[in-house]
């Protein structure tokens, strides 16, 4: 199992569930790599993936700003992935689990909370998307913590 | 000699195998022919507790929510059949493979699956009416006993409400399955102002299923039923509550003189004095079969048969007609069930259904003058996964994450269903170059097929937004989407090339009859699958008493 993959499976657990992920779901995530396309192909991609498993801190902003900017990239698909294996275990489900009940009030709070935070990461996520999307990293030069595969 | 083989066992094939069989003078010897693609992976390792309570206990939840390739999670954005679970995903499994065909103009679909396309349908039952069948050769008199016939086989569970007057009464109606919060809380928002949205043209009842709210039994000692509500309608078939053309199969299986041959796949046919020879190949590989039969019922699908009759007659290169139901989902938040309880108890299919009477527009010449009532089935987003929705958000995942679980409770799919009619635009023909054989599609609309449906789309989220379902966005996933297909080999009442007469029998091919979805002419905006079984029913029968009376048809 490659070093590097378990490394961004340990980095994107964290970012998902706040807490250490059990072994397993970094198992499988490093996995999934085997049967879905998550290898970047372009250049700015590569180096977005460098950035955010390197620099932990910028893995939030990046996201949020793919989300709106580029959300079929490379570092988005490996972040879904990673929602979805959590998702589908018993220690994750109920971090996705639907609420019982929605009232207005509730809604309101999730909005507003959604907005600032979302506002925050955007101030930071939209600046590094400009100048780290933008790289022309050739292929093989990325290097990964752990080295390739 | 084989008295009749059966192509395929989807919900057509059963259902004229059982005519078939159980006629007054049926025939001795009926053998059906399938690939019979099956889920041999998953489907046991999903134990039968509830969704909620799978979800929360079982370790090994991700290989039948993901799939052991990863299958589950596919590709990003839109695509048809995004709505097949891993357990589901047999159904298209090899299709493309073994039948090759270009169907990305309109998303298509195609299956070798033993059940076919039905055995992931999303059970809603709509009899055809007077107006449904306008141009057919046959009327609703005709399909009737068989409707009767079908519904009492299958189970059809509803109520007596608003639906009734636009849809009529099912034979032998089981009590509906319990609805949802949701629902329950769109429904009662109905009945509060159902003056006012009637006014607007809108029908709302709760959608009759072919499910078993109780339990039902056949005549060959097979039970099904009652649904245990339990959420898993999208992975599992645990008490056999939902109809599948599988049950049949197997209750099929222990009729006498009928014989299931899975793993090979009808190539073609020729026509002899006395009968019909049919070509089938093993999926397995190996040289063809020929078997002789007296007379042929084909229920390939309507890709799979369209390609067979094509291939057999040498017509390869003409185009066939087909027509579609244009289909478009709407996302809603449903304002109504705020602050309201959700039950573990559920079911995953169709909560609701609409009947929609689009207004005339006088002055408009492209607009027609009576337009086609349009159908819409309302489901809560429960029984699938929560990042499917994060995916869609343009949010980081932390933040959509906790969106999506506030926001999933109140969340309803609107999907919407449009008649569709033959034009000259709407096209397939089988085509040969040096990569093989394939089945091309073309699907153009014209610009008052488009006109009818945005206009009647609008007026429809009108009218939602009156029950407090507010529409986010509008997908259309495909004009093939709704995965119901017709209209290839038509029933006229002129005979014509490559068309069937009003009793399924193939023009120009003696012993060769068509009963599934190619030989109804038209769709209207409802479900088609009920009406495949009666007509198939029918068209079973019509074989039986052909075959009684000395060979079948000239």
């Amino acid at each position: 199992m490659s070093a590097r993959l378990q490394h961004e499976g340990r980095v994107l657990g964290r970012y998902i569930m706040g807490a250490e992920p059990p072994g397993a779901l970094v198992d499988r995530y490093a996995q999934a790599h085997a049967h879905l396309p998550l290898e970047p192909l372009a250049g700015g991609d590569r180096a977005m993936i460098e950035a955010a498993f390197n620099h932990v801190w910028m893995l939030g902003p990046l996201d949020a700003a793919c989300a709106l900017r580029r959300p079929h990239c490379t570092l988005r698909r490996k972040v879904m992935v990673m929602c979805a294996i959590v998702e589908a275990s018993p220690e994750g489900a109920r971090l996705f689990m639907p609420k019982g009940r929605a009232g207005v009030m509730a809604l309101l709070r999730t909005f507003a909370r959604a907005g600032w935070a979302t506002a925050c990461r955007l101030a930071v996520g939209l600046p590094l998307l400009a100048v780290i999307g933008r790289r022309r990293t050739p292929a093989h030069a990325a290097v990964l913590p752990g080295g390739a595969a | 000699m084989i008295d009749a083989i059966v192509v395929g066992s989807g919900a057509s094939a059963v259902h004229a195998a059982w005519a078939l069989l159980h006629s007054v003078r049926r025939p001795t010897r009926v053998v059906m022919l399938d690939a019979g693609v099956r889920d041999e992976t998953y489907a046991p390792l999903i134990p039968g507790v509830t969704w909620s309570r799978l979800r929360q206990t079982d370790a090994g939840q991700h290989r039948y929510l993901l799939g052991d390739r990863f299958e589950g999670i596919g590709p990003s954005g839109t695509r048809v059949g995004a709505q097949l679970t891993p357990p589901r995903a047999h159904i298209t499994h090899l299709a493309d493979a073994h039948n090759p065909a270009n169907l990305d103009a309109i998303g298509a679909i195609q299956s070798l699956a033993q059940g076919g396309l039905a055995a992931g349908w999303g059970a809603g039952v709509a009899r055809f009416d007077e107006r449904d069948m306008a141009g057919w050769p046959i009327t609703p008199v005709d399909l009737a006993p068989h409707y009767d016939a079908v519904e009492r086989r299958i189970g059809v569970c509803g109520d007596r409400d608003d639906l009734s007057e636009a849809l009529g009464d099912h034979a032998g109606m089981m009590p509906p399955l319990a609805l949802d919060a949701g629902a329950r809380a769109i429904l009662r928002r109905y009945g509060s102002r159902r003056t006012a949205l009637r006014g607007l043209g809108l029908r709302l009842g709760i959608s009759r299923l072919a499910a078993c709210s109780g339990a039902l039994h056949d005549d060959h000692g097979g039970q099904r039923g009652p649904h245990r509500l339990d959420d898993l309608d999208f992975y599992a078939d645990a008490t056999r509550a939902v109809y599948r053309p599988q049950w049949t199969l197997e209750a099929l299986q222990r009729v006498s003189g009928f014989a299931y041959r899975p793993g090979v796949l009808v190539r073609s046919f020729a026509c002899e004095p006395g009968g019909v020879h049919v070509v089938a190949r093993p999926l397995s590989g190996g040289p063809d079969e020929v078997l002789h039969t007296r007379a042929m019922v084909l229920c390939a699908g309507v890709f799979g048969t369209a390609s067979i009759v094509l291939r057999s007659l040498g017509r390869e290169g003409d185009a066939l007609p087909l027509v579609c139901n244009p289909y478009t989902y709407a996302p809603c938040l449903n304002l109504c069930v705020l602050g309201e309880d959700w039950p573990d108890r559920r079911h995953s299919l169709s909560q609701l259904t609409g009947v929609w009477q689009p207004r005339a527009h006088p002055l408009d010449p492209a607009y027609p003058d009576d337009p086609p009532p349009l159908h819409l089935s309302i489901y809560s987003y429960r029984s699938l996964l929560t990042y499917k929705l994060m995916k869609e958000m343009p949010l980081g995942a932390p933040i959509a994450r906790r969106l999506a679980r506030t926001l999933m409770p109140l969340l309803a799919i609107a999907g919407i269903h449009h008649a569709d009619a033959p034009a000259r635009g709407k096209r397939i023909h089988l085509a040969r170059d040096e990569g093989g054989e394939r089945l091309d599609v073309r699907y153009d609309q014209t610009d008052s097929d488009r006109l009818r449906i945005e206009r009647a789309e609008q007026g429809v989220l009108r009218a939602l937004r009156r029950l407090g379902l507010v529409a986010l966005k509008r997908v259309r996933p495909g004009h093939g989407a709704s995965i119901h297909y017709a209209g290839t080999l038509p029933m006229t009442r002129q005979p014509g090339p490559r068309t069937c007469d009003a009793c399924g029998r193939l023009q120009g091919a003696r012993g060769v009859y068509v009963a599934d979805g190619s030989a109804l002419p038209s769709l209207p905006a409802k479900g088609l699958t009920l009406t495949l079984m009666a007509n198939a029913d029918r068209i079973g029968g019509i074989v039986a008493q052909d075959l009684a009376e000395g060979g079948s048809h000239a």
